[in-house]
This record gives structure tokens, C-alpha cells and sequence, in this order.
């Protein structure tokens, strides 16, 4: 049994995930993108698609994960996301993203190469800050971490540990979607009255993040940080029940930085 | 044993990105294509129940919930028998299939959903998106007899397996779920209407009749190569398509003004 | 019943995996972009034929029938050999080669006779028509797989060279990286996906692209594709991830911009078959030179 086990996560691995392990897959980033893309106004999905090449913004989604290597200025932006103990963003992924958005609300006068890499930074990034397995609380001057997803747990019935972070990962947004295109969550999501979006997009981005941390807090509740020296037996358990929960606030979480990052594409672009 | 399997199924679809099954992608072309055909009352009412997300988020919600706690029951919904132990009452008549009177209790149920609880209308909107998917899969009716291995390829399959997750998968590769409805929606109105009429035993007997064809195509020696694929997929390819037709027809019955 | 699953999934993966040629992912996606490119009349001839399916429905259909002993010419219709003036060699030429998939490389005149086919549909039944529609749709779309281009002066070695990845001791074949990794494993898109990220050239674009013959079409993509076999790796080249991420990162665009050519070509060849007010292509001779 653990043999099949083993062998079908290396499969796995070997068929999907081979590359690196990112943030959300690359399927929820494009799924992010698309729903952006479809709550854009046609002025602002014109003037950015001037911006990068005629290419959608879903094109870009997982950009800054595949080319990480040949701009490393821009593999800083692929972050956790910071919070203090209370819920406040803070440190520097907050300042990142508030430089892309100022950096942008100028697009008109960057180079061309800048503009492009800030709008393909910006839409992966707004997606792994909803990506609840990406909380990381810190102390206040943002220099010592305190919590994060990175501890083993005990996943459904497996006999080997597992890394949280690596659940968060890999299996929750596929676990119970894993037919799914990018145009089948955005289907399956993006069909709320209008009055719900206003509400998901009113405030700004530190309202946004302080939002993530509050509806994601409870992946540590739930599933708690394990002491040091635990026993297999004594980690915390990711039972299909909680993995089911997990996938609808996957799901939320896609959704929602769908939606705020067309707000943020607009208020730029729409002018 | 079933426990086992779950849990393998749980760690495949987990692990796995494209694991391409009837179970996800086959339910979720069912809803896509029973969407479609919703009246929009039908639509706009169903929607209040579910949060505004389309029936397809919930296609699968059943086989993800079954292991759940609270949600034991259902276990068994999916197929007509689990075992032959089930095939008779005490009396020794023959039992109506799980799944069809598992659908029929709930229709009835749902005929008066404006006295029922939210969460009541939202579970059963939930099961019958699945349990009308699942009663048109042929290796869903008749389960014992679908218990049997094939050799594919030099490699020993079980019947049911090959039919939950290789048929679509192989035939179909690279197309989302929501590619189905274009590639398979084609019929008149008319034609529409005929699959829709009869009840839901009429239905599953032609589920069976289609499992008699899927289990016919195999020969008596069990080896079979990828042309058993291509000899089948028009079977596959039907009953998903007249699941997706039907569920708007169940759903359209209770849900339009 | 626990040793089974294993082996399903496996070869669920595999069946999938080792269709020759574009796999069935990109096949859906270049035949969609075609049939996103057809004229109504185009449209509606074409699925009056299928049945009233769709093309895309029927993308990897040569695959799958290539089983079958009436059909099993066209498992030599998935590649193209050229010579070093970049002549196409001849299916009969190519037979005669010692190298065995040079031998086998019979894709162009696999194209010819559909061509030839369809212009003279009218002796043919509906069921003949449909096969030809369905050949034709997948060997252009293959003609336009740069692991499917062979060449007389470069060893077999040298065209379907092995690598390795990271600290795996499996060897990677190239001509498998081309099937599907090549694009898949940076955009993981579904057919109508790669209609909404690639069908978005303009009209001029598409027109330059698609002019000319076929014949032109596929020297030209000789030429273009010859560069995969000879700067980027040698046999038994191992990669550390970071190596195959940076070199994957220079072929996924140029792949998926054949992907999108091989789209916008099926379109105007099944245009001008079956749209009388629509331009016909050509399978060799000389074309009109370009509109400027």
C-alpha cells in the first residue's frame, strides 16, 4: 500500500509538478488571470494587451515563476505573505506590491520592457497573496518569522509525513477540480451578482490582504503547527474533510484575486 | 477494500493534475451540457441555493463527500448494488436499484423545495447533479458483473476502472470539461425532447442496455487493445450526453416557473 | 484490486502520452484554432460530413484509428525528410533509406492524397470525404511539429537525441520533449485555451502566414526548425533543473507559435476546399507571390 502511495505521488511529481513547486499551481494562477480578464472593461483589457504583445493576461500568469531565473530582480516578488501577529500586513511584500502599482498607475512613461514585467509581476503576485498556504506571520519589524505552512503533517491515510506547504501547493485547488481549465473555474466562480464583487473589491490593498489573513488563518487552526520533536502519530491530520473545506477556500481565494486584481487593472488602465 | 480504493482515488486525484476520470471530467461535462438546457427560471432559481456557482462546481461534490462524516449514507448511492447480499429484501423480491430510488425519493422530496430548508434544497441539488451522471455510467448498473479483469496492453485492468477513468480520458485528451457541451451538444430539439421523455427506470434501462454493449465489445478471451476505445466512446459519448440532457429535464421539473 | 490501480493510471497516462506526433492535448488546440478560423460555409460543409461533429472533436482521430490494418498506411504520415538542399524526399525515396524512421517519413504524400481526395469528393462517399478531412487536419497540424522534421545529412542519433533531467537516470527522449512538454509544460491549456491565449493575429498577419503552397509552407519550416537539432543539445546532455527551466523558456514561445500557424494553414486548406468563394492553396508549384 505505501508502495503504491509512494509510487503514485512520484508520478506525480514526475508528471506534473516535475519543474519546481510553486505557490498556487499553475492552473489556479491562469484561473486567477482569466477571471481578472473577464471583469476587466474592454478599454482596459485593450490598452493592457497593447502593453504585452497582444497576448493575454493569462499568458503571463505563472511568468514570474518560469522565468525567475533570467530576472532575478523580479524572483524577489514571489512571496510569502507577511503579517503580524494582529493581522496587519506588513514588511516587504506589502512594499512590493504598492512599487508595482505606483510603478504602473505611471505606465505611460515607463520603458517598455518595465511596464511588461510589472503587469506580469502584478498578476502572479496578486494571486499568491491569496493563496492562504503563503501566510506568514512575523514579528512586527517584519525580521523574524513566527509561523508559516512550512511543518510536516499527516495527509489522508499516508504513512509518511508531509510538508503543509507542499499540501497547499500541489493538492488542495486540484484536489476535488482536477479536470478543470483555467475556463472551468472562472464558469464555475465568476458568476456572482455584482453587488458581492463591489464588495469583494471595496477598500484597498492592505484592506485586501488584512481580508486573506482573516479567511485563511484558519489553515492553522485547523491543522496546528506540530511541536518540534513530534512523533508521525502526533502530527496534525489533513483528513479528506479538511481537504474538502480547504478546496472551497481555495476556490474563494481565486475568486476573490481574480476580481481585485481587475479592479486594480482597471483603475489603472481603464483611462 | 472500498476503503482502500478511496483512498486510492483521493490521493490520485489529489496528486495527479491532469487525472483525467469519468468521475471529475465526466460530471462535470453532465452539468456543463444540463446547463445548458435549464430554463432561466430553472437556472436563476437553482442559483440562490448554490451560492450563484454553477451546478458544475458541485458535479463531483458527492464522490468528494462520501468518506465525509455525516454523509456515510450515501456511499452506496452511486451504483444500483455494492453487493449481491443487497439484491434482495427479506422476502426475496428484488430490490429497486440504489441509485434510481435514491433519485426518485429526492424529486419527490424537492416537488414541494419552497417548504424545505436552504441546506435541504442545496444537498439535493448537489446529489442529483452526481446521481443522474452516475445511474448513465454502464459500469454504474449491474456492479457485480462489471467486477472482472481485462488485459490491456499486456496489462490486467479491472472492467470498472477502465470505464470510470481510461474511456473519456483516452478518447478525449486535452479538452477542458467545458469543451464538452460544443463538442457533443448537437441534437434538435426534437431529438432533445424524445431523450428526455420516460421515467427514471426507463432511463436505467438503457444505462443497463448500454453496459450490455460496453461489457459485449469485449471478447471472450478478455484481451483487448486500444480498438476497444474506439468501438465504445459513441457509448460513453451518448450516455453523457443524455445524463446532461435529462439532469436539465429533472432539474427543469422542479425548478421552472 | 489494489495492484490494478496502479498500473491503470500508469498506462492511462501512457496511452495518452505516447501518441505519436503532437499529443492529443495540442492536437485539440491547433484543430480548434482552425475550426475558430473557418468560413460558416467551410464550417457547415465539413460537420454536414463529420456527422455533425465538430472538427476539433475529431483532432487525434488518425491516432486512434491507425490501429486498424485498412488503415495502416497513415502511421508513416507523421513526419517529413528533407535533403541538404531541403528537398522534400518522396515517400518512395524516403523508403529506400536505411535510416528507419527516414524510411517511414511519408507524411507529405499522406497530405497529397487527401488534398487529391477532396478536390474530387464528388466520387467519393460521405464516410471517404470525412476520412480525408480528418487525415488531412492532423498531418498538417504534424507538419508543423519540429521533432517531426527529418533530415538525410544529420545521424538518427543526432535527431531524436536522450538527456537527462536533474539526478534522474531515465532517459529523456527529444522527439517525446517535442510531442507535448515542449508547450504542456509551461501552459497546461485545454483546446478551447489555446484558441482564447494563440488565435489573436490580425488579418494581414494571418494572410502572409498562409500564403504560399504547402509545399512552400513545409521547406520553409525545414529550414526554420533545423536550428532544435543543432544548437540547443547533445546526446546524453543532462540538465539541472534550472538548466531545462531556462532552456524550455526559448522553445515554449516558438512552439506555440507553430502551433497557432499549423492552425491558421488547416483553416485556409479546408477553406478552399470547401468553400467555393474562398482562396485554394496548393500542394506544390508555384505560388502567386504574396500580396504586399
Amino acid at each position: 500500500m505505501k508502495r503504491i502511495i509512494f509510487a503514485i505521488s512520484a508520478l506525480a511529481m514526475a508528471f506534473g509538478f516535475s519543474l519546481e513547486g510553486f505557490a498556487w499551481g499553475r492552473d489556479a494562477h491562469a484561473a486567477v488571470a482569466y477571471i481578472a480578464e473577464c471583469n476587466l472593461t474592454p478599454r482596459a483589457k485593450a490598452n493592457i494587451e497593447k502593453c504585452i504583445d497582444g497576448h493575454s493576461i493569462v499568458y503571463y500568469s505563472s511568468w514570474l515563476d518560469y522565468h525567475r531565473k533570467e530576472h532575478k530582480a523580479w524572483d524577489r516578488r514571489r512571496h510569502t505573505c507577511d503579517f503580524d501577529t494582529d493581522g496587519n500586513p506588513i514588511g516587504r511584500p506589502l512594499k512590493h506590491m504598492h512599487e508595482m502599482l505606483d510603478n504602473l498607475s505611471n505606465y505611460e512613461n515607463l520603458t517598455d520592457s518595465a511596464r511588461k514585467f510589472n503587469i506580469y509581476a502584478l498578476v502572479h503576485v496578486m494571486g499568491d497573496y491569496h493563496c492562504p498556504g503563503h501566510l506568514e506571520y512575523r514579528t512586527p519589524d517584519g525580521k523574524t518569522k513566527l509561523l508559516n505552512s512550512f511543518y510536516n503533517v499527516r495527509y489522508l491515510k499516508e504513512k509518511k509525513p508531509r510538508n503543509y506547504h507542499q499540501v497547499w501547493d500541489t493538492m488542495v485547488i486540484t484536489a476535488n477540480h482536477s479536470d478543470w481549465g483555467y475556463m472551468d473555474f472562472a464558469h464555475a466562480l465568476n458568476n456572482i451578482p455584482q453587488s458581492e464583487k463591489d464588495a469583494i473589491t471595496a477598500g484597498n490593498v492592505e484592506d485586501w490582504l488584512r481580508d486573506t489573513e482573516r479567511a485563511s488563518k484558519i489553515i492553522f487552526e485547523k491543522v496546528p503547527k506540530p511541536k518540534e520533536d513530534a512523533e508521525f502519530d502526533e502530527l496534525p491530520l489533513v483528513d479528506k474533510q479538511t481537504l474538502n473545506d480547504f478546496g472551497d477556500l481555495a476556490c474563494e481565494q481565486v475568486l476573490k484575486a481574480g476580481l481585485r486584481l481587475a479592479k486594480v487593472l482597471n483603475d489603472i488602465f481603464d483611462k | 477494500m472500498k476503503k482502500a480504493l478511496l483512498l486510492l482515488m483521493v490521493c490520485l486525484t489529489a496528486g495527479v493534475p491532469k487525472a483525467w476520470a469519468w468521475d471529475s471530467r465526466g460530471h462535470s461535462a453532465i452539468a456543463y451540457i444540463a446547463e445548458r438546457h435549464l430554463t432561466p427560471s430553472a437556472k436563476a432559481n437553482i442559483a440562490k441555493y448554490i451560492d450563484n456557482k454553477s451546478i458544475v462546481y458541485y458535479a463531483s461534490w458527492m464522490d468528494h463527500n462520501r468518506a465525509c462524516k455525516g454523509y456515510e449514507m450515501t456511499n452506496d448511492w452511486h451504483v444500483d448494488y455494492w453487493t449481491d447480499k443487497l439484491r434482495h429484501d427479506a422476502d426475496g423480491n428484488p430490490m429497486p436499484p440504489v441509485v434510481t430510488r435514491e433519485i426518485k425519493r429526492i424529486v419527490e422530496e424537492m416537488k414541494d423545495y419552497k417548504n424545505l430548508s436552504d441546506s435541504t434544497v442545496n444537498v439535493n441539488i448537489k446529489y442529483l447533479t452526481h446521481m443522474v451522471g452516475d445511474m448513465h455510467c454502464p459500469v454504474h448498473v449491474d456492479f457485480p458483473q462489471s467486477r472482472f479483469k481485462v488485459m490491456l496492453n499486456g496489462k490486467k485492468y479491472s472492467f470498472h476502472k477502465l470505464w470510470d477513468c481510461n474511456v473519456v480520458a483516452a478518447k478525449h485528451p486535452g479538452w477542458a470539461s467545458i469543451s464538452f457541451p460544443d463538442m457533443l451538444d448537437n441534437k434538435s430539439e426534437e431529438e432533445i425532447a424524445r431523450i428526455q421523455q420516460g421515467t427514471q427506470d426507463d432511463w436505467y434501462a438503457e444505462t443497463v442496455d448500454a453496459a450490455r454493449r460496453a461489457k459485449e465489445a469485449i471478447p471472450e478471451d478478455k484481451v483487448i487493445d486500444y480498438r476497444y476505445y474506439n468501438d465504445v466512446i459513441d457509448i460513453a459519448d451518448s450516455q453523457i450526453l443524455n445524463a446532461g440532457y435529462r439532469l436539465a429535464a429533472v432539474l427543469n421539473a422542479i425548478f421552472s416557473e | 484490486m489494489k495492484k490494478i490501480f496502479f498500473p491503470t493510471i500508469v498506462a492511462a497516462l501512457l496511452l495518452v502520452q505516447s501518441a505519436s506526433a503532437w499529443n492529443g492535448q495540442v492536437h485539440s488546440g491547433i484543430t480548434a484554432i482552425a475550426e475558430a478560423n473557418l468560413t460558416p460555409t467551410a464550417k457547415a460543409e465539413i460537420e454536414r460530413y463529420l456527422g455533425g461533429r465538430p472538427l476539433t472533436y475529431y483532432a487525434s482521430w488518425m491516432d486512434d484509428i491507425s490501429v486498424y490494418p485498412e488503415y495502416e498506411a497513415c502511421k508513416e504520415w507523421h513526419e517529413i525528410a528533407f535533403n541538404p538542399k531541403y528537398k522534400i524526399l518522396a515517400g518512395k525515396r524516403a523508403a529506400k533509406s536505411d535510416d528507419k524512421r527516414i524510411s517511414k517519413a511519408k507524411a507529405f504524400d499522406g497530405l497529397k492524397a487527401a488534398v487529391r481526395a477532396l478536390e474530387n469528393r464528388k466520387s467519393l462517399s460521405d464516410s471517404e470525404v470525412a476520412d480525408n478531412i480528418r487525415f488531412l487536419t492532423y498531418i498538417l497540424a504534424d507538419l508543423h511539429c519540429p521533432g517531426h522534421y527529418l533530415y538525410t545529412d544529420l545521424t538518427p542519433e543526432r535527431q531524436n537525441p536522450k538527456f537527462y533531467r536533474d539526478k534522474s537516470r531515465k532517459a529523456q527522449e527529444f522527439r517525446n520533449f517535442w510531442e507535448g512538454a515542449a508547450i504542456t509544460q509551461t501552459h497546461n491549456w485545454r483546446a478551447n485555451e489555446f484558441v482564447h491565449q494563440l488565435n489573436r493575429k490580425g488579418a494581414e498577419e494571418i494572410e502572409a502566414l498562409t500564403s504560399g503552397t504547402m509545399a512552400e509552407w513545409v521547406t520553409a519550416n525545414a529550414r526554420n526548425y533545423r536550428f532544435v537539432y543543432t544548437s540547443l543539445l547533445n546526446d546524453g546532455n543532462r540538465f539541472s533543473n534550472t538548466k531545462y527551466r531556462l532552456w524550455l523558456n526559448k522553445i515554449y514561445p516558438f512552439a506555440e507559435e507553430q502551433a497557432a500557424i499549423a492552425g491558421y494553414r488547416i483553416a485556409k486548406v479546408l477553406n478552399g476546399l470547401f468553400d467555393g468563394g474562398a482562396e485554394k492553396v496548393a500542394v506544390t508549384g508555384k505560388s502567386k507571390p504574396a500580396k504586399k
